[in-house]
């Protein structure tokens, strides 16, 4: 199930709303981890089963650390959260990454491999990070043991970042699952971030997408100068509204049940640099490989140029199972190594309107090679970017960029801080929240609006 | 405790409710007028549905089509969008003067399927020397004045160009269509010719009419065509649809039939252009008095609908075959109506589209 759909947003919402609002405070958690079923069931009927099996093995495991820890047998609390990592890693690589690994070896050497095509489960790069973030932690005795399974699968299953994230560590968490306090405070506020991250994501990103989508389906090789810029523009905006404004419904649905999840980006194009940007971009994800792999190989203390190599490699990786996102990571490893390591790029002045635009440009070719198909066509892709043997203008030029100025604008200014800075400032000095909250209101009208837009399927011809 | 997060909360989840109850009840239509398309039906549980995932989509199918103000919804979003200066939406250009179009562009023309119908044509007209070849040029083509600026549209001379260098007797009417441009040659809101346009084109073939032969008569002011359908919300004119009587001819001049030549009880529905020929009919023939002994057999698209009533001037039988619906076999139905000429008319964009006319592949 999607936030972005009628069903969650007249139907399952309100039901659980409802629901949790009308039993007694220690009958909440129940209410969230039957929804939050419901909720992934809706959309893998079957495969819930391995995401029911992964969160008792780390349930299990938590137990027996905390058991052999007592007994301070510290082999057999190594054995079981090396168990733990390995499990968790091993079910996430056997869904995810299998075909990709089959494929790669057909190709070393030259084989036909029969093996089956394996459906990846929906948002299981989350739960299973989610879940050895727990074990992890309880090893590392940053949280206690929780033994009651009821309120872990609570947590693993928490419905608003079960499919999309953003990932939370146990220990941001552990406390909201027993002593939350909601308020209607709370519960507004919650409110109001849905529909902001509902209007990023339906209005914002779902039509700048199909701009980029129209430029994508013309063959690189034909693009402009002027067209190239606008489809990687295009992306650069879609995939910021998509993500972050699932990020933003999530957070604010946790804050609807009195969760407080922590933010997940944070303007990343107001970035000054490559560092700046991955403490603004996805910080969820960064944070989980900088506790659970940078600083356990070693961090910025031994050997930190490869350690950080290894971290992006593998966040690439995370993204998706193909070379592309490989080399993307690699990318922005590069980058950072760089930044990390010569001088005058660290002690650059910020706040310079070049630096920003340099970091932006950076970036945007990062995205290039995010969602070419393949180094090659990235490479074409870039080409045109660059005026290598490439016109200025082409015929879609113009239309498209006439058709879609506004909108450019508009996600320009809201990838900045500005708006929520003058909106802050006129709410100071004048206390008006009615016309505030009218504009919420207005705001979710208009994101209804265009997801109905989106279930409109005319036919020319009429057959019975 | 603010009052205000107290009432917005309540509002707001009233809302969410409300939204969910409405929707359930609104079970009033089950067929789209605007969409052309039956809505979906409330499904029912089923284990195997429910395994596969498909109870789930279906559920999800059926709210989003049943929504509480689903269709004024999207008319405000037809009309942010283009606001915010969106001219295509759902594939219809919106144009300069209340000028709607296919939208058809290089990207998502079928130049293959052309090229295959092309050659299908080449090789029954060798085999069939009677026959005749007409494309009907696209608006976007003959106006493309009022496209919205800067607005791509294939370049249907070429496609012409190419037809014309094959052996077909191809009957080119762009010159005509780009002479009278200044007259209503095709609908506003729709993609077909107007009456006025296909007389046109019947006087170049014939050459022994004149307007004035006819009344034009007006059978509806409120014609709104497939083309508003896909923008609702955002287009505000209705065309007109014309029919033309031949003054000379008398009023039972149509000696058998079996399909009306005007069906007026269409003029009520939302596609009025099927008051011509009753709507896209998979065989229909038509004798007239007129005792020349010639007939003529037109495979055709929806285009020829409003053609037909001028044809029936020259011909004592006219048969008509959509061979998208026609299933019999075409061999046969040659042989035994033996037309003294054979007319292919095809829109230029539908013609690019169809499959029907694998039916004339192959006929030995």
């Amino acid at each position: 199930m999607l936030f972005s759909s009628f069903i969650f947003i007249f139907f399952f919402l309100p039901l659980t709303i409802i629901c949790y609002y009308l039993v007694p405070k220690k009958t909440r958690n129940f209410v969230l981890l039957f929804f939050s079923i419901l909720f992934y069931m809706w959309g893998e009927p079957i495969y819930i089963f391995i995401m029911l099996f992964s969160t008792l093995f780390d349930y299990i495991n938590g137990i027996f650390l905390d058991y052999f820890r007592n007994k301070n047998n510290n082999l057999v609390v190594k054995i079981i959260l090396i168990i733990s990592i390995v499990g968790n890693l091993g079910i996430l690589t056997f869904f995810k990454y299998s075909n990709f690994l089959v494929n790669n070896l057909e190709n070393i050497l030259n084989v036909n491999i029969n093996f089956p095509l394996i459906v990846m489960p929906i948002g299981i790069s989350f739960y299973t990070f989610q879940t050895m973030s727990y074990t992890i932690d309880v090893y590392k005795g940053i949280v206690p043991v929780q033994k009651n399974i009821w309120k872990f699968a609570t947590y693993v299953m928490l419905f608003p970042q079960l499919i999309a994230g953003p990932i939370i560590k146990y220990s941001d968490i552990y406390n909201d699952l027993d002593k939350r306090r909601e308020s209607f405070e709370m519960f507004s506020s919650g409110i109001k971030r849905f529909i902001i991250g509902l209007f990023k994501k339906v209005v914002l990103a779902n039509s700048i997408g199909s701009v980029f989508v129209t430029i994508k389906s013309i063959s690189f090789d034909q693009l402009s100068f002027f067209t190239a810029w606008i489809g990687a523009l295009a992306f650069t905006f879609q995939i910021y509204y998509d993500f972050s404004g699932y990020s933003d419904m999530a957070i604010g649905i946790g804050k609807m049940f009195g969760f407080n999840f922590k933010e997940n980006f944070n303007y990343p194009y107001m970035a000054k640099n490559i560092t700046d940007f991955w403490r603004r971009w996805h910080i969820s994800l960064s944070t989980w490989f900088k506790e659970y792999v940078y600083i356990p190989l070693g961090g910025n203390k031994k050997h930190k140029n490869i350690n950080l190599m290894i971290v992006w490699l593998l966040t690439g990786l995370w993204h998706g199972a193909s070379w592309n996102f490989v080399f993307w990571g690699a990318y922005f490893g590069i980058l950072l190594i760089l930044e990390k390591n010569i001088n005058f790029l660290k002690k650059r002045k910020t706040c310079n309107i070049w630096a920003h635009i340099f970091t932006m440009i950076l970036i945007i070719i990062g995205w290039v090679f995010f969602f070419s198909e393949n180094l090659s066509s990235s490479f074409l892709y870039l080409e045109k970017m660059f005026l290598i043997k490439t016109n200025i203008v082409d015929k879609y030029s113009f239309y498209l960029l006439f058709n879609n100025l506004v909108l450019f604008i508009i996600c320009f200014i809201l990838s900045t801080d500005k708006l929520e800075s003058l909106l802050k400032n006129i709410k100071n000095k004048f206390d008006k929240p009615f016309i505030f909250n009218l504009a919420y209101i207005f705001l979710f009208i208009l994101s209804i609006a265009f997801l109905a837009g989106d279930t409109y399927n005319p036919f020319l011809y009429f057959r019975f | 405790m603010k009052k205000s997060n107290i009432v917005f909360s309540i509002l707001f989840v009233a809302i969410l409710i409300m939204g969910g109850i409405l929707t359930l009840l609104n079970n009033k239509s089950f067929f789209s007028f605007t969409e052309n398309r039956y809505l979906a039906l409330f499904p029912n549980f089923d284990f195997y549905n429910f395994k596969e995932g498909k109870y789930m989509l279906d559920l999800e199918n059926y709210v989003n089509d049943h929504l509480i103000g689903r269709e004024n919804l999207i008319k405000l979003k037809n009309k942010v969008q283009y606001y915010m200066g969106k001219r295509d939406i759902q594939d219809v250009y919106i144009g300069k003067n209340d000028y709607l179009f296919e939208k058809v562009t290089s990207d998502n023309f079928n130049f293959n399927r052309l090229k295959e119908n092309i050659e299908i044509v080449n090789e029954f007209s060798q085999k069939y020397k009677n026959t005749k070849f007409l494309l009907v040029p696209s608006k976007g083509y003959i106006y493309d004045e009022y496209l919205p600026s800067f607005a791509t549209y294939i370049e249907e001379k070429e496609i012409f160009d190419y037809i014309k260098e094959m052996n077909i007797n191809f009957i080119d009417v762009t010159d005509i269509f780009f002479q009278r441009k200044s007259e209503k040659l095709y609908y506003k809101t729709d993609h077909h010719w107007t009456t006025l346009g296909a007389f046109y084109v019947y006087n170049y073939i014939f050459n022994n009419s004149k307007i004035d032969d006819y009344n034009w008569v007006e059978v509806s002011d409120s014609f709104k065509g497939t083309l508003d359908s896909k923008i609702i919300g955002l287009n505000k004119i209705s065309d007109s649809i014309y029919l033309a009587q031949n003054k000379k001819l008398l009023n039972d001049f149509i000696v058998n039939s079996n399909s009306y030549l005007y069906d007026w009880e269409k003029l009520k529905n939302k596609n009025q252009y099927d008051f011509f020929l009753g709507g896209n009919t998979d065989e229909v023939y038509f004798e007239t008095n007129n005792k020349n002994g010639k007939s003529i057999l037109i495979f055709k698209d929806s285009f020829a609908n409003s053609f037909v009533s001028f044809i029936l001037n020259d011909y004592q039988f006219v048969y008509i075959i959509d061979l998208r619906y026609f299933n019999g076999n075409v061999l046969d139905y040659i042989k035994e109506k033996n037309p003294t000429d054979i007319l292919i008319l095809y829109g230029l964009n539908n013609f690019s589209d169809d499959i029907g006319l694998l039916k004339l592949q192959n006929i030995k």
